[in-house]
């Protein structure tokens, strides 16, 4: 079979491809994946990812397996719903894990950014497909949801039962499922709303106890929103959620945290034992709440904790020893050259938003109800908080870590990151007189912003905190 | 038309006024005008309500590039520009600039402003849809607002004076209102431009002033011998219409459109409503400015406002549609696409979409689109 090779690279074991052969074949057609690009993908994968890795290849494996699922989803008689990033990822894990093998439950777009783009290099049909859609470039559309739509528009993706989107982070993605109701006819658009505020307002951790009649309305409005709208989505699909189903959900990613959790703990070592492009393979599965996070993604990950253990323990690493270190944003998602390139130039990226969190203080919650007790949580992880949330996050992570640099790689079509990408690069310089490098990128399409075009300051970064390291060692 | 010449006469004092009443100890409370902020609260402690609307330069765009994202809508960039730049006295005088936060490139507004230019930033947050816990949360922000305006005046805004001052802005919604309604017929009592000035003056004008004016412009439009509309009857709508913004409305007016209904989220007054006065007068507020008010277009779902497009339409008997938006506000980017064929469905009409960034290279290409689509629609 002219996928075999390409799936037993990415994880796969040989009964599982035997057994799945008609579901990989016809989700493959639908998909547009021929023999050639299965040739290719295995030629990059090898140079893309590291596969003497057992765990990155079981991850990768994972990703395959969520889109054939994906891609299936109507055709094997499933409810489907989308979920979508940024919304609060828990919530949609808890949805994945209550509807099990019976339903689809996942973030499309970060699944075919992962699959089609990553895996593929097939992603920019998606997206050119969705320009001609009625999302045309030029004008600063996020390329997740263009991804979002321009699958359904080919025919990849079904048009979903209910969507679930986040009408808190920003306001295109909510629009995506306006569009899906408006132009394609989604009958069921759940918006989970609230809203961000401004960096004046400060991050309670930063001001303790500073109005906390203002922290509690908001997490009301929000907890209001999340129960409001699984209930809407239990309605619609017939699977129910108890805070049962909530502890068990949170059980079973529990242990992927832990897993990302102790890969964190080994990239601080010195080389860098571990490439954030095979951390991503691990982080954004939770990111897409993919039902596989649970379940598949734990095992995997504890193989990988166990290799780079070994690797620590020989000294090896992707990057070289002694390398100036960099808090980073995040890394652009379909094409991993731009990570690579960091890498490469001798750049270690330790660590970075989604994939660190600050030590939230233990807490008793007061509330009871699962949104409640979700918005509180998500209000002090901080990233639906607003402005002043992210700058504590990068300011900490980049304490935490004992960076030399912050490497702020911001999406510009992403307008909450967009907005406070100037206040950040002050902020860091000025509070921990760190240089940051505040670079205009892409996250979810690879056709403008390249390695090659990210080089020349990539280069000239790592030469400047090369330099002020080693003025400090003197 | 006389009341107006008297507008623009106090209008041109109107900044050295308000410095001589701050000067007074008067509280000068600065606002995005995205239709939010209840002015009533405002004049209800003595302080004086200022829209900043300001728009239509891009120098003020290009200032803003230094302190934030091109990614972000240009209107609320400019915002920024205007502040950084110092030369718009409105722009210094406030003594808090308060921000409806009911997107993010508004939040981006409160970023900029508060971050790089200092003074006091005051938001609420505004929900996107209009269910019970969305209005309630609402009524909490405006309400915390109310504290802060107290607190910020030390004056208590009672019933008594919040009663008046709504009585007072329902009078001037209400005279907008007739004077808006005046262009259904077949002649054009007043132009977009001139309406437009006159709903941009009323974020600036002291308030009693502002509905003089308008009842004297309303008399004067009900004795004069209105012109009749010659050309094509356009809507105009889009995300913000800016006061300095008006080379839209000069180029159909040029192309031999006529310009009879507007219709955008920021930079223009609502005059829809009326806030009632009998029960809670918070919750009327609420009610009026969150609930009855046609929603702008990052509301999810959106269908609302272009419903009532459709209907604004049909009742002004408009022969196409120009729907103006700014570069990069993203919500509008979306509903351009699917409102062409509800637009088809309700009234058969066409429509233009125009993007600006405020930069006058854009005179050239826009002037040939309007002259063409105007051309169309004539025939």
């Amino acid at each position: 079979m002219f996928y075999s090779n390409l799936l037993k690279l990415c994880g796969y074991e040989d009964d599982e491809i035997e057994r799945e052969k008609p579901r990989i074949e016809k989700a493959f057609k639908i998909a547009g994946i021929s023999p050639e690009d299965c040739q290719r993908a295995e030629v990059t994968v090898k140079e893309d990812f590291d596969v003497e890795l057992t765990g990155v290849r079981k991850l990768l494996g994972i990703w395959i397996k969520e889109l054939v699922d994906l891609v299936l989803g109507r055709e094997e008689g499933k409810p489907v719903v989308y979920y979508s990033f940024p919304t609060i990822a828990g919530y949609g894990l808890t949805l994945s894990w209550a509807g099990g093998e019976k339903m689809v439950c996942v973030a499309p777009e970060v699944v075919l950014q992962f699959v089609m783009g990553q895996i593929f290099h097939k992603l920019n049909p998606i997206l050119e497909a969705a320009e001609e859609a009625g999302l045309p470039p030029g004008i600063a559309m996020c390329s997740l949801n263009q991804t979002r739509i321009g699958a359904i528009v080919k025919g990849i993706i079904p048009v979903p039962d209910a969507t679930l989107s986040s009408s808190f982070f920003c306001d295109e993605e909510p629009k995506v499922d306006d569009y899906l109701k408006e132009v394609l006819g989604l009958k069921h658009p759940f918006w989970i709303d609230n809203m961000m505020d401004f960096v004046g307002v400060p991050f309670p951790d930063d001001a303790p106890g500073a109005d906390p009649e203002y922290q509690e309305g908001r997490i009301r409005y929000l907890g209001q929103e999340l129960n409001e709208a699984l209930a809407g989505v239990q309605e619609v699909t017939g699977v129910e959620v108890t805070p049962e189903t909530f502890k068990e959900a949170g059980a079973a990613t529990g242990k992927m945290w832990g897993g990302i959790f102790g890969i964190n703990d080994l990239l601080r070592s010195d080389p860098m034992p571990f490439s954030q492009a095979d951390f991503w393979l691990a982080r954004y599965l939770i990111t897409a709440s993919a039902r596989r996070a649970g379940t598949e993604a734990p095992q995997a990950l504890s193989l990988i904790v166990e290799e780079l253990k070994e690797r620590v323990a020989q000294g090896k690493g992707v990057v070289e020893k002694g390398a100036p270190r960099a808090f980073i944003w995040a890394m652009p998602i379909p094409d991993v050259s731009v990570t690579k390139m960091i890498e490469r130039a001798g750049i270690a990226c330790p660590s970075g938003f989604l994939s660190w969190f600050f030590p939230i203080k233990p807490f008793q919650t007061k509330y009871t109800t699962i949104g409640d007790i979700r918005a509180e949580f998500e209000m002090k992880v901080g990233l639906y908080f607003g402005s002043a949330a992210w700058i504590h996050w990068g300011r900490e992570g980049c304490k935490f870590h004992n960076v030399d640099g912050f490497l702020y790689l911001w999406p510009f079509s992403c307008r909450p990151m967009a907005s406070v990408a100037a206040i950040y690069k002050k902020e860091i310089e000025d509070k921990l007189g760190i240089p940051v490098l505040s670079i205009e990128s892409d996250w979810w399409d690879s056709r403008s912003y390249t390695a090659e075009t990210l080089r020349t300051r990539i280069e000239t970064f790592r030469d400047l905190m090369k330099a002020r390291k080693a003025a400090k060692a003197r | 038309m006389q009341a107006l010449e008297r507008l623009e006469e106090n209008l041109r004092g109107r900044a050295v006024e308000l410095q001589a009443k701050k000067a007074e100890g008067r509280k000068i409370v600065g606002y995005v005008p995205n239709g939010y902020l209840p002015e009533e609260l405002v004049l209800a402690c003595d302080a004086i309500p200022v829209g900043l609307a300001r728009g239509g330069e891009h120098e003020a765009v290009l200032t803003a590039g230094a302190y934030i994202s091109r990614w972000l809508d240009t209107w609320c960039r400019a915002q920024v520009g205007y502040r950084v730049l110092q030369e718009d006295p409105y722009y210094q005088m406030v003594d808090v600039y308060v921000v409806p936060i009911s997107d993010n490139n508004e939040r981006a507004i409160a970023d900029g402003w508060w971050y790089f230019t200092g003074g006091d930033v005051f938001t609420y947050l505004v929900p996107h849809h209009k269910r019970e816990h969305a209005y309630k949360f609402y009524l909490w922000g405006i309400n915390r607002f109310k504290a802060k305006l107290e607190s910020l005046t030390g004056n208590k805004i009672t019933d008594g004076k919040l009663k008046e001052a709504i009585t007072l802005c329902n009078r001037e919604r209400e005279l907008l209102r007739e004077i808006s309604l005046m262009r259904k017929g077949g002649e054009l009592p007043i132009t977009a431009v001139d309406f437009v000035k006159l709903n941009h003056a009323s974020f600036i004008a002291d308030k009693k002033f502002m509905v003089e004016i308008l009842e004297s412009v309303l008399a004067e439009l009900k004795k004069q011998k209105p012109a009749p509309v010659k050309g094509p009857r356009i809507l105009l709508t889009g995300s913000t219409l800016a006061h300095g913004d008006d080379r839209i409305m000069r180029l159909i007016e040029e192309a031999g459109g006529v310009v009879v209904i507007e219709q955008f989220a920021e930079g223009l007054k609502e005059y829809w409503e009326t806030v009632k006065t009998d029960g809670d007068l918070m919750e009327a507020l609420a009610k009026a400015l969150f609930l009855e008010r046609v929603p702008p277009g990052w509301f999810r779902p959106g269908r609302e406002r272009l419903d009532f497009l459709v209907k604004l339409a049909k009742d002004y008997k408009a022969n196409g549609v120009i729907w103006y938006q700014l570069m990069y506000r993203d919500s509008y980017d979306f509903e351009s696409y699917w409102f062409l064929d509800i637009l088809k469905e309700g009234t058969g009409l066409s429509m233009l979409k125009i993007e600006s960034d405020y930069d006058a290279a854009e005179a050239g290409p826009f002037r040939t689109r309007v002259e063409t689509y105007v051309e169309t629609i004539r025939r």
